[in-house]
């Protein structure tokens, strides 16, 4: 049976009640809107194409990830997999197409990518072999014809792409640790985040690989880039002296500004499929919940 | 499912010391097993309780309290570094909390262990001895047990391990967890704590009928007492040491209210942030309150940072470079520097020695899973409270993080200096047989 929360109502806070004062609320301080109250700690929230649902990560035991889904109109939270008995995260969804895929924790310290064909009921799984191996940050193509994920090398990590078989991967990104890769909405570019120049730092190249330019000189790891539905801006991680903030920024790297500036932890911002909303994952009060920002 | 071993007080308010040594010391002197072996010794502790955060799996010295920025791209990793409050001394930006922080504990550069295997370096790191670690001789005690025997002087636990279970790894148990030769007289008390603050006591689950409906109702725990009073006296002898100590909590209901962490307000619960590890940081603070000589906080009871049915420990040989933002620093970021505020501010920390530290590093040289594996020949640890300087670094490792360029801080000095703090001199060290030969780190006073 899978494990369901009711959230009768979505709880409207404004960001100046987070804190006992001090902090000036912003233009966006009114627009918060908490999705979920568990409060556990929660990763890699993605929305459906539809925009009906979200899908991420939790640490739901203090031994597993799993992956949850959040209906948004009633609140309702399963398990994504109730079967599932080892970790499952980083869940990838194209924009068309009945695909999806997601990182399994499969033996000690060794995980697979699994690809999976819901239309056909059918399961690919990318393996990095025996012993000691990961993958992972999968991201498909708007179109669902190739899977980009981040592989480990002797060298680094590189930004790969396969098909949705898992098969014929190609290299795209191998200088330094390249890591979160993200299509744009018309599958053109990745923007992706990589340390070849130092910290994590973002970057975009042509989706094979070619033409890859930074798109941001700043101190503080810059992570996790997540395209606008119209192309136009990406949405990120910007550790910002130690203080984990949500920031947004053309496509071309110019008009950068901190969107969530919070004494405590956000990160993970994912569009919704409208343009207009952020999700992310805001820690409040210690307690880690995803919410929704209107982007304007 | 029956509950037994898990409760949560409805009391409400602060347990005070007084009450705690006064519900021990009504307790029965017959099932004092570490009163029986004291030894006599003058106070002159100048650390009432010492906590002990172990961070089992080893965590990156790299990517935490000694990066590298300058070194090539291969050591430094992706993380930037941030300013701290001691003057020229960078963390990563992982830290925040504890870079806003570094002024109020000292922090060791260049700890050094002797094997490059969790089991045996665990060992070696919490009972200093090398030979217990390679198993080449006599399994000697933890810190905790050797301040616990010293300095236990009730039935009530001298020696807590807040955690899930007993430190191992997929392979076995860590030997070091306990009393070692000494026998489980000294094995510490197990206390577990969920992200919920729930704690749960494994050895209440022995006691027969003890469920929290019980141990809430007055009554009826006078009764189910009173059975398990004459149950005892005729089993008593079957009861190891943990049975007992369990048997003196559930009569001493002050003492109770140290593991009760709906005791404390909201915003407290907050600040430590609601993880296992966060809460169990707080219960620390609580056994420190009560006068518990020695607490360790285990991080997990498994190394493995990514395994099944394991709780995502510091081994990162995979994953390091996301677990380490993504959880597990912001988790050891607001845990400690809360722990911090808070035994500051409740005028604690003089008399409380915080000690964070796993069994080794890292290896400078990212590995081929975009990782790093084990590195002994240098780590950190960091130290406050107690007479601790603040703001101290002490010793640097070289430039690429392999090697201490100083004189190297072992496991044994480190239980030397515990041992100090906790009244436990040279010569009582040689009285007990622990320890000898090993000098406290004097540069930290």
């Amino acid at each position: 049976m899978p494990r369901i929360i009711t959230l009768m109502t979505f709880v409207c806070l404004a960001k100046t009640s987070f804190l006992p004062g001090g902090e000036p609320a912003g233009p966006a301080a009114a627009k918060l809107v908490r999705l979920t109250a568990d409060g556990q700690v929660k990763a890699d929230p993605v929305f459906t194409p539809n925009g009906e649902e979200v899908l991420y990560t939790v640490f739901e035991t203090p031994s597993q990830m799993s992956l949850m889904r959040l209906r948004i109109a009633d609140g309702q939270v399963e398990r994504l997999h109730p079967e599932a008995t080892t970790s499952e995260f980083e869940i990838a969804i194209p924009r068309h197409g009945n695909r999806y895929a997601f990182v399994r924790s499969r033996a000690n310290l060794n995980v697979i990518l699994i690809l999976r064909d819901r239309g056909l009921n059918r399961d690919s799984v990318v393996d990095p072999g025996a012993g000691f191996t990961s993958l992972g940050h999968p991201a498909w193509a708007p179109d669902g014809s190739r899977l980009a994920y981040a592989k480990p090398t002797a060298n680094g990590q590189e930004i790969v792409t396969v098909d949705p078989e898992g098969k014929n991967p190609k290299t795209l990104a191998a200088e330094g640790l390249n890591a979160w890769p993200a299509y744009s909405p018309d599958g053109r570019l990745i923007a992706f985040s990589s340390s070849r120049d130092g910290d994590f730092d973002l970057y975009r190249m042509n989706a094979d690989g070619s033409n890859v330019q930074r798109l941001l000189r700043r101190p503080g790891m810059d992570a996790r880039p997540a395209w606008s539905p119209d192309g136009r801006r990406l949405a990120f991680l910007a550790n910002q002296e130690g203080n984990y903030n949500i920031a947004i920024m053309d496509a071309d790297g110019s008009n950068f500004r901190i969107v969530v500036d919070h004494p405590e932890r956000d990160d993970y911002p994912a569009w919704h499929p409208n343009g207009k909303k952020l999700v992310f994952v805001g820690e409040r009060h210690g307690k880690f919940d995803l919410y929704l920002l209107d982007v304007p | 499912m029956l509950e037994i071993g898990s409760f949560k007080a409805q009391l409400h308010g602060r347990i005070s010391r007084r009450a705690f040594l006064a519900a021990s010391a009504s307790l029965p002197l017959s099932f004092a097993a570490s009163s029986r072996t004291s030894v006599a010794a003058p106070d002159r502790r100048k650390a009432r309780s010492i906590i002990l955060l172990w961070l089992w799996g080893g965590p990156s010295q790299l990517d935490t309290f000694d990066p590298k920025p300058n070194a090539p791209a291969n050591i430094r990793g992706p993380f930037s570094t941030i300013p701290t409050r001691t003057t020229g001394i960078r963390f990563t930006e992982l830290f925040p909390r504890m870079a806003a922080r570094s002024n109020r504990f000292a922090l060791i550069r260049t700890m050094k262990n002797f094997h490059g295997g969790h089991l045996e370096a665990g060992t070696t790191g919490l009972t200093g001895s090398i030979e217990s670690g390679l198993g080449t001789g006599p399994l000697a005690p933890n810190f905790g047990s050797i301040v616990a025997k010293y300095r236990g002087n009730s039935d009530l636990p001298s020696f807590f391990s807040v955690g899930r279970g007993t430190p191992r790894d997929i392979v076995g148990l860590m030997k070091g967890f306990g009393g070692g030769t000494w026998g489980k007289t000294y094995d510490p008390f197990p206390v577990a704590c969920a992200a919920s603050g729930e704690v749960d006591i494994p050895a209440l689950k022995l006691l027969d009928g003890m469920t929290p409906a019980v141990l809430a109702n007055r009554r009826t725990l006078l009764q189910r007492l009173d059975r398990l009073r004459q149950n005892r006296e005729a089993h008593m002898d079957k009861w190891d040491a943990n049975q007992h100590r369990a048997y003196a909590l559930l009569t001493a209901p002050e003492a109770r209210k140290a593991l009760d962490l709906s005791q404390e307000s909201p915003a407290t619960r907050d600040a430590y942030g609601h993880t296992a590890f966060g809460q169990s940081c707080l219960l620390a603070r609580r056994l420190a309150e009560a006068e518990v000589p020695y607490i360790q906080v285990n991080w997990s009871q498994y190394v493995e940072a990514m395994t099944p049915n394991c709780d995502f420990g510091w081994d990162t040989h995979i994953f390091n470079f996301d677990l380490l933002p993504n959880r597990h620093a912001p988790i050891l970021d607001r845990a400690f520097s809360a722990l911090l505020d808070d035994l500051q501010q409740r005028g604690l920390l003089d008399s409380t020695l915080v000690l964070a530290m796993g069994e080794f590093g890292r290896t400078p040289r990212i590995n081929g899973s975009a990782s790093r594996d084990h590195w002994p020949r240098n780590y950190f640890s960091i130290w406050a409270g107690c007479g601790v300087r603040p703001g101290l670094v002490l010793g640097e490792s070289d430039p690429s993080g392999d090697d201490p360029t100083t004189e190297p801080i072992t496991p044994a000095m480190v239980g030397a200096t515990i041992c100090e703090l906790a009244g436990i001199d040279t010569q009582a060290r040689a009285e007990l047989g622990v320890l000898t030969g090993a000098r406290a780190i004097h540069e930290l006073f």
